[in-house]
C-alpha cells in the first residue's frame, strides 16, 4: 500500500512521469494480490524500478523529446515481453527542469525513496556538471548521455556513464574528413564564447595538428549571439584564406553561423558540431550551406542512405521502423541515444539482477560488444565511460531537410595513416579516458 | 576596414533593439517612478503572437502587425492596474511592490509562452529579407529596419514629450506627482498611457528582432536586461537616454569581438556588466542625465 501512495505523489509533483500512471496500475494490482492472501507471490514479482531524470525544459528539451521516447521504447518492449524473469520494469520519471540542484534532489529521492536500480539521465551536460558527485553519493548509477563526457571529473566517473556516441570529442574528429575528402588544409573555426567551446576549440585545434592541418584563428561569440557576421567577416579576411571552417553552437547559433557563411563569403566546407543533429533544427539551413556541411552521426540518422554493405544497417532499420511504428515520427540520434541508455541497464539487470551496484560493476566489467541503436558496439571500462572507438561513426551532409551519408569517418583516419595510438593519447589529453 | 565596419554595423543594430527597450522603461518610469521589469515579457509575447498570426495563421504582415499592437496595449493596461491596484491619492504607488510585481509578471509570461509556444526557438517573417553590402561588411536589411524604426519611434515620442499636452502631463508627473494631481492632471490615467504605450514598443521590438534572434519562452529575461543596461547606462527621464545607452551598449558588446582569438566573445559578456558597476558608482544619472540633487 505505501507503494500505491508514493505513486500517487510522485504523479502530483511531477507533470511529466506519464508512465507512472502505468506503475499505479501495476502497484494496485500488487496490492489487490496483497488483499488476497497471496503477498508473498506478489513480493516475488515485484516491480524493477527505474528512474528517468531528464530536461524537459530549456533549450536542451527539444533532445529529451526523443530520449523519453527512445528509453520508454526499450521498456515497453521488455514489458510486453513478459518483463525480466518476470518482472515489469516501473518507470519514475522526474523533469530536472534544467536545473542541476533540482536535479541532484531528484536524484536522491529516486536513490533513497523511489529505490531504484538505476537512473536514466541526466541527459544535459549543464545539468550534469553541477551534480555529476550525487551518484557516487546515492551508490545508484547514472546511465546519462552528455555529449561532453570529458568534462566529468574524473572522481564521478565510476557511477556515470554517457550513452551519446555521436558526441562532441567524435564530431571533433571529423575534421579527418575535411582533410581527406575536402583536401582542406587551413581551417578557421567560430564558437560558442563559453566553457564548453572553449573546450572544444582547444580540441579542434589539437585534432588539426594531429592531422597536419593548420588552424588560423579560432573565435568565439556568446552562444546567445544572432549576428555572427563579425566573425565571420574575420575569418574570410585571413591572408591567405582558409579552406575550411568549424562551427560549434546548438541550436539558432549553429543554424545562424553555417547560413550566415554566404552572406560573409565563406564559402568552403563546413565542419558542424553541436546540438543540431535532429531535423527540427536543420530545417532553416539553406540548402546551398546544407551540401557544403558536414557532421558525423550516429548510423540510425542516415539508414535509408547507409550503404547495404554496412555491418549495422539491419540494426539501425530495424530500431528506425519500429520506432516510426509506435509514435509516429521520424526517429532521430536522440531517439536512439534514449534506447541505447534503457537498453544498457535492462542488459545489466537481466544479467545480474537490480541491484544498483552489480548494475553497475556489470556495465564497467562484462557488458561487451554491447550493440546499441546508435550503430556501434559499446565495451566500457572504468576507464571509458563511452566505451566506443570515437572514429566509428559516419560523416553526413545536409540535403532536402535530411541527413544524408557521405562517407565512414574511420576510412578517413586510415587513408591519413593515423595511428590508434595517437588518437589514444589524444583521448587521453582530453580526458575522454580516465588515467 | 570590412571587419571594423562589421563590429560596428552589428553593434549599432543590436544597440537598436536595446534601445527600444529601453525607451519602454523610462517611458514608465518617468511618468510613476516604477521600473517596469515586464517589460521584456511584451517583446516576448508580442514576438510570438506575431510570429503565430503571420506564419500559423497566414494573416498579412500588417494585420497581424495591428492585432498584436492591440492585444499588447490591453496587455500594458493590465500591467498597471495590476500594479495599482492598491494605489489611492493617499496611498502612493510602493516602488518595491511594483517592481516585484512585475517581475513576477516576466515569470508568468515566460510559463505561459513555454505553454503555448513549447521549448524550441522560432523565427518571425522578416520586414525585409535579404543584405546589404557596404564596403565589404554585410548590413541585414531587417537590421537596418530595426535601427530605422528605432529612431523613428524616438524621434516620435520625443515629439510627443515635449509637444503635447499628454507628453507634458508625463513630464509634471515626473517632476511631481502630487503636484501634478492638484494641477488636475489625472495621474492614474497618465501612468497607464505610459505603460501601454511602453508596451506597444516593447511589442516592436520583438516583432522586429525575432526574424534575427529567433524567440524563445526565454527571452524575456534576456530583454529585460539589456534594456534595463540601456535604460540606466543612457540616463533617466528622457528619450535621447536609453537611446543613447542602447547605441553605446551595442557597440561596447561588439567592439571587444575586434579583439584576436576567442577573447573578445568572452569580454563582450562580461564588460557591460562592469561598465554599468562603474556608471551605478561614478555617474549613477547615466551618461545623458544631468546632475541629481543631492
Amino acid at each position: 500500500m505505501p507503494l500505491v501512495a508514493r505513486t500517487a505523489r510522485i504523479t502530483c509533483i511531477d507533470r511529466l512521469c506519464r508512465p507512472v500512471h502505468r506503475g499505479r496500475g501495476a502497484a494496485l494490482a500488487i496490492a489487490a494480490l496483497a488483499g488476497l492472501g497471496l503477498g508473498a507471490a506478489a513480493q516475488a514479482q515485484e516491480p524493477i524500478k527505474l528512474g528517468i531524470l531528464l530536461t524537459h525544459v530549456g533549450p536542451t528539451a527539444i533532445f529529451a523529446r526523443y530520449e523519453d521516447k527512445g528509453a520508454r521504447m526499450r521498456i515497453d518492449e521488455v514489458n510486453r515481453a513478459g518483463g525480466i524473469k518476470g518482472r515489469r520494469i516501473e518507470v519514475i520519471g522526474y523533469d530536472t527542469e534544467g536545473k542541476p540542484d533540482r536535479a541532484g534532489t531528484l536524484f536522491r529521492r529516486l536513490a533513497q525513496e523511489d529505490k531504484v536500480s538505476a537512473v536514466i539521465g541526466p541527459d544535459s551536460i549543464y545539468v550534469l556538471l553541477g551534480m555529476s558527485s550525487v551518484p557516487t553519493e546515492s551508490k545508484v548509477f547514472s546511465m546519462a548521455a552528455p555529449g561532453n563526457y570529458e568534462l566529468v571529473p574524473m572522481k564521478d566517473r565510476q557511477w556515470v556513464a554517457s550513452a551519446w556516441t555521436a558526441n562532441g570529442y567524435t564530431m571533433v574528429l571529423g575534421l579527418a574528413w575535411l582533410k581527406d575528402k575536402m583536401r582542406v588544409g587551413r581551417v578557421g573555426m567560430l564558437t560558442t564564447a563559453d566553457s564548453i567551446g572553449e573546450m572544444i576549440g582547444r580540441e579542434a585545434s589539437d585534432t588539426a595538428r594531429m592531422l597536419g592541418m593548420e588552424m588560423v584563428q579560432v573565435l568565439a561569440q556568446p552562444a546567445s549571439d544572432r549576428d555572427l557576421l563579425p566573425s565571420l567577416t574575420r575569418l574570410n579576411g585571413m591572408k591567405p584564406g582558409i579552406e575550411g571552417l568549424v562551427v560549434f553552437g546548438s541550436g539558432p547559433y549553429g543554424t545562424i553561423a553555417m547560413n550566415q557563411t554566404d552572406l560573409a563569403g565563406v564559402n568552403v566546407p563546413i565542419l558542424y558540431i553541436g546540438g543540431n543533429i535532429i531535423p527540427e533544427l536543420i530545417k532553416d539551413v539553406t540548402p546551398e550551406t546544407g551540401k557544403r556541411t558536414f557532421l558525423t552521426v550516429a548510423r540510425n540518422v542516415v539508414a535509408d542512405t547507409l550503404p547495404a554493405s554496412d555491418p549495422y544497417i539491419a540494426a539501425a532499420k530495424k530500431f528506425n521502423a519500429d520506432y516510426q511504428a509506435k509514435y509516429k515520427e521520424t526517429p532521430t540520434q536522440p531517439s536512439a541515444v534514449g534506447y541505447d541508455m534503457a537498453s544498457t541497464v535492462i542488459d545489466a539487470i537481466e544479467n545480474v539482477g537490480s541491484d544498483p551496484v552489480k548494475i553497475r560493476d556489470y556495465i564497467y566489467t562484462k557488458q561487451k560488444d554491447f550493440p546499441m541503436a546508435q550503430g556501434i558496439r559499446t565495451n566500457r571500462t572504468p576507464s571509458d565511460a563511452y566505451g566506443i572507438d570515437p572514429r566509428d561513426v559516419v560523416v553526413a551532409s545536409i540535403e532536402g531537410g535530411r541527413f544524408v551519408f557521405k562517407g565512414y569517418l574511420k576510412d578517413s583516419y586510415k587513408a591519413l595513416g593515423i595511428k590508434d595510438e595517437a588518437i589514444t593519447e589524444q583521448m587521453r589529453r582530453f580526458k575522454m579516458l580516465a588515467d | 576596414m570590412a571587419e571594423f565596419l562589421q563590429v560596428l554595423f552589428t553593434g549599432l543594430s543590436q544597440g537598436g533593439i536595446y534601445a527600444l527597450i529601453g525607451i519602454g522603461f523610462s517611458l514608465v518610469n518617468m511618468s510613476t517612478r516604477v521600473l517596469n521589469l515586464a517589460q521584456g515579457s511584451y517583446a516576448l509575447l508580442g514576438g510570438f503572437v506575431f510570429l503565430t498570426l503571420a506564419t500559423r495563421y497566414g494573416l498579412p504582415l500588417w494585420a497581424a502587425l495591428a492585432l498584436v499592437l492591440v492585444l499588447v496595449a490591453i496587455l500594458g493596461v493590465v500591467t498597471e492596474r495590476i500594479v495599482s491596484l492598491r494605489v489611492r491619492p493617499w496611498r502612493p504607488i510602493s516602488h518595491d511592490m511594483a517592481i516585484l510585481t512585475t517581475l513576477a509578471l516576466v515569470v508568468v509570461a515566460e510559463g505561459a509562452a513555454f505553454l503555448i509556444w513549447g521549448p524550441d526557438p522560432q523565427r518571425g517573417p522578416a520586414l525585409q529579407r535579404g543584405v546589404l553590402n557596404v564596403l565589404g561588411a554585410i548590413l541585414i536589411w531587417q537590421s537596418v529596419w530595426m535601427l530605422v524604426i528605432t529612431l523613428v519611434i524616438a524621434g516620435g515620442l520625443q515629439w510627443l514629450l515635449v509637444r503635447t499636452w499628454l507628453g507634458r502631463a508625463m513630464r509634471a508627473c515626473a517632476q511631481n506627482p502630487l503636484t501634478a494631481a492638484l494641477l488636475g492632471i489625472d495621474v492614474r490615467r497618465v501612468g497607464m498611457a505610459a505603460f501601454t504605450l511602453s508596451a506597444v514598443i516593447g511589442a516592436l521590438a520583438g516583432m522586429l528582432v525575432s526574424p534575427i534572434t529567433w524567440l524563445d519562452y526565454q527571452i524575456g529575461g534576456e530583454f529585460m536586461l539589456k534594456g534595463v543596461l540601456a535604460y540606466l547606462l543612457g540616463g533617466e527621464l528622457a528619450i535621447a537616454g536609453p537611446l543613447v545607452g542602447g547605441l553605446v551598449l551595442g557597440l561596447v558588446e561588439n567592439i571587444f569581438l575586434l579583439f584576436p582569438g576567442a577573447t573578445g566573445g568572452l569580454l563582450k559578456q562580461v564588460v557591460p556588466m562592469a561598465l554599468l558597476i562603474v556608471m551605478l558608482v561614478w555617474r549613477p544619472q547615466g551618461l545623458l542625465g544631468g546632475p541629481r540633487a543631492r
